[in-house]
């Protein structure tokens, strides 16, 4: 695998539909190359489907706070990444195309992964990226947790 | 190993579905879309109509704006702007292999010519795309 690997975990309160977790915002410059994601409800178990996607972003929301990703290979140069990744908006992203959709209930973990190649991949567009967003959720307020792993 | 775990020879991805408190794990495998880039759960049976690219030499996810030939990286040089829309070749040759009762669009079957041959062997059925 080429470039550096970074994963970023986020959690939200599923309490509406189309909640974003978390937007990955590449550069001019850089595609984002999404390959991993796993997706749980922490908290009670519940009794919930809930749908996630991961759509391309081609703005980034506003009011939202920025996380703190981790570097996956311990000797990677850069230690942090050039993308920009937040979550917690006030106004979400903006939607582009959908690249995946997993559907799971909230006592099931979920875990998509790409072989290389096949990775889910943004445009090297400013302010365009790759947004996690809870679709849907069949009831209840599942705290919907997601770890996402991209190179760049 | 659940049943569904090799559902195609060459997946490109994988989904699994792990139940917390039995610890059963189900597999699923994905294809992408060659074209738009989307990945989909392969599901024998489903009724989903799907297509693939002869130019591309891969699946599409059957919707109606992948019935072109766009590959993925195009598409994406045309988002990044570096890639002018109008000259990406769409057109024929290239030739989408669909199943017999799909509908997409205005197509019109075409005779097996010579140069479709080679895919042409069986019951499959080669459309043109206007």
């Amino acid at each position: 695998m080429s470039g550096s690997a970074y994963h970023v975990t986020h959690s939200i309160t599923a309490d509406g539909d189309d909640k974003g977790i978390i937007n990955l915002e590449g550069s001019a410059t850089m595609r984002i190359y999404l390959y991993d994601l796993k997706l749980s409800c922490s908290g009670a178990p519940v009794d919930a489907q809930v749908i996630v996607h991961v759509n391309r972003s081609t703005a980034i929301g506003s009011g939202g706070t920025g996380l703190t990703e981790q570097k996956v290979d311990p000797l990677t140069v850069n230690a942090a990444s050039a993308t920009t990744v937040g979550g917690d908006w006030t106004a979400d992203p903006t939607d582009g195309n959908t690249l995946e959709d997993i559907a799971f209930n909230g006592r099931v973990t979920g875990r998509f992964a790409a072989i290389p190649k096949h990775e889910l991949v943004s445009a090297a567009t400013a302010a365009n990226g790759l947004f996690i967003v809870e679709n849907a959720r069949s009831t209840g307020s599942p705290v919907v947790r997601c770890t996402v792993s991209w190179r760049e | 190993v659940p049943d569904n775990r090799k559902s195609v020879v060459r997946p490109h991805g994988t989904v699994i579905l792990t139940d917390k408190f039995s610890g059963k794990e189900t597999h699923h495998d994905t294809l992408q879309c060659c074209h738009c880039m989307r990945h989909w759960i392969v599901v024998k049976g489903s009724g989903k109509r799907r297509g693939w690219c002869f130019r591309c030499n891969g699946p599409t996810c059957g919707a109606d704006a992948c019935m072109d030939h766009i590959p993925a990286e195009a598409q994406l040089e045309i988002l990044e702007g570096t890639r002018n829309p109008g000259s990406v070749s769409v057109g024929m040759p290239g030739k989408l292999w669909v199943p017999d009762d799909i509908s997409v669009g205005d197509k019109k079957e075409v005779k097996p010519s010579e140069e479709t041959k080679p895919e042409n062997k069986t019951s499959r059925k080669i459309i043109s795309i206007d």
